[in-house]
């Protein structure tokens, strides 16, 4: 099954070095895995204050790769992001990336919400990043705390038509938000029980969970990897593989 | 290569869900993983346990790599603080009596701590490895976790003592240049997340000689776990030696096929 990925970014990162930033070497590698289109945003657009150039950048970077859909990062307390958010629909972008943790807001903040707000005007899919790193590995001076998956599941309700997607999640913490906001999803990428996602289904709606490798931070073989386990049904599997996606996707306005 | 040679060096069992290391071994067959060394279900009684505790962690070891001898080794897990005499008496109950391969420490009391000493003397007679948590950590560190720098202290004490430093990822090239002038640490892959490149910087700078692959289930999946060796732009050969070729050199007869 080819596979459609929610979650992937391209380099750079200032506390990991990737083989390649460049977007002919990530397509290559997700190509490699069997992934046969992705979400990516610009890894170095996460710290600035206004990404709009970095994004702008990025989207040059990704035009000759139709399979790679670009979402760039928008930094709601930055005054630009209403603006970017519609001038990025304009341009055919499908989704848009928020970072709040690393943004120094909280998940419920009202820039937050005012940006949710715009992107379901936009029809655009606002993604709302939980993490990138594993908190425990982080820079003894950059530490940056998980989403509080309380204030996201109320960020999320507060938009009940409005599809959220929430990736690297821990398991509990993608159980939580999946209970606590009906319009929430999930990726993959930092979900890990034995048996992944047989164990994750028993708790989550399959049509709520979406493939994600959260490349090239993680190695793409270990959510791919997760994806062959013979107790998931076909129809969940192709609903998590890639439906789920290409639903939240389609043009909604 | 999914024929069933690899050897799973970090796997635990679950005390008060007996049933969960049975469910285990289907699972690691058709990953291809013939061997599974059964670690203890080391935080069933808290950081500290006491005695009672451990005996009670090592018999439920023992119980099941008497019942699925073709699937799983043990380890003995011991708490340093209990001093020597009832170190080396649960050693010797465990290793000489019930044929474990080898020790495991948690975090009961840093790597560093002289406590370990008679352990490591008696391991080092045994000729058996002590496989030692290990991580890193900006956050979450507990009292007596060590890190990469207290297994280096340990090893440069011990040097005719083969040390497993657990956990790569949470360990990460910090930690791999920490231990790289000791030969007799090797690392384990297991836990965390499985973070790009990690598998190929620690090639590099070790050899694949010192790495073992690990899981920790059934707190992680064998597919996340095995995905990043599967997948680590290395030789074949090797991935052959992370998968099994050093683990079975490591642990002796009856590791694997």
């Amino acid at each position: 099954m080819s596979l459609f990925d929610a979650n992937a970014w391209l380099g750079p990162w200032p506390f990991q070095r990737f083989p390649e930033d460049a977007a002919e070497g990530l397509a290559r590698r997700l190509q490699a895995e069997g992934i046969a289109r992705a979400l990516v945003s610009p890894a170095d657009a996460v710290f600035l204050s206004d990404p709009r150039e970095a994004d702008e950048a990025f989207l040059r970077a990704l035009g000759p790769f139709p399979f790679l859909y670009p979402v760039p990062v928008v930094n709601p307390a930055c005054g630009n992001a209403a603006d970017l958010i519609r001038r990025f629909a304009g341009e055919g972008v499908r989704a848009v990336r928020l970072l709040p943790s690393y943004q120094g807001l909280s998940a419920d903040a009202p820039c937050m919400h005012r940006a949710l707000e715009e992107a379901g005007r936009s029809g655009l899919l606002p993604v709302v990043q939980a993490r990138v790193e594993d908190e425990r590995a982080q820079h003894t001076l950059c530490r940056i705390p998980g989403l509080d998956v309380g204030a996201a599941a109320s960020l999320a309700r507060a938009f009940p038509e409005l599809p959220v997607l929430v990736p690297c999640l821990y398991h509990p913490e993608a159980v939580r938000l999946l209970r606590e906001a009906p319009n929430a999803r999930v990726d993959i990428a930092y979900v890990e029980r034995f048996r992944t996602l047989p164990t994750l289904l028993k708790e989550a709606p399959a049509d709520r969970v979406l493939f994600g490798s959260h490349a090239p931070f993680l190695y793409v073989r270990a959510a791919v990897m997760k994806m062959q386990d013979p107790g998931i049904a076909p129809a969940d599997l192709a609903a998590i593989g890639r439906g789920n996606l290409e639903n939240l996707l389609a043009p909604r306005r | 290569m999914q024929d069933s040679r690899i050897i799973d060096i970090h796997a635990h069992s679950v005390i008060k869900d007996p049933a969960v290391a049975e469910t285990l071994i289907p699972e690691a067959a058709r990953h291809g993983v013939k061997t599974m060394v059964l670690l203890g279900d080391v935080g069933a009684f808290g950081e500290f346990p006491s005695e009672e505790e451990v005996w009670r962690i090592n018999d439920d070891t023992a119980a099941l790599v008497r019942r699925f001898p073709a699937s799983f080794l043990g380890f003995c897990h011991l708490n340093p603080e209990h001093g020597s005499k009832a170190l080396l008496s649960e050693m010797d109950r465990c290793v000489k009596g019930m044929g474990m391969r080898g020790i495991k420490l948690w975090v009961s009391v840093v790597a560093r701590d002289r406590r370990l000493d008679p352990i490591m003397e008696r391991a080092g007679e045994l000729g058996i490895p002590v496989l030692h948590h290990c991580w890193y950590k900006t956050v979450q560190k507990t009292r007596c976790e060590s890190d990469p720098s207290d297994i280096a202290d340990l090893a440069s004490r011990f040097p005719g003592v083969t040390i497993v430093m657990a956990h790569l990822s949470g360990c990460a090239q910090r930690g791999i240049q920490d231990i790289k002038p000791f030969p007799n640490v090797l690392v384990d892959t297991s836990g965390s997340q499985p973070v790009a490149g990690l598998v190929e910087y620690a090639v590099r700078e070790l050899g694949a000689e010192r790495l073992l692959y690990g899981s920790d289930i059934p707190v992680r999946d064998f597919a996340g776990q095995l995905g990043r060796i599967l997948s680590a732009d290395i030789a074949e050969e090797d991935r052959e030696k992370i998968l099994f070729r050093n683990a079975r050199r490591l642990l002796g007869p009856g590791a694997a096929a």
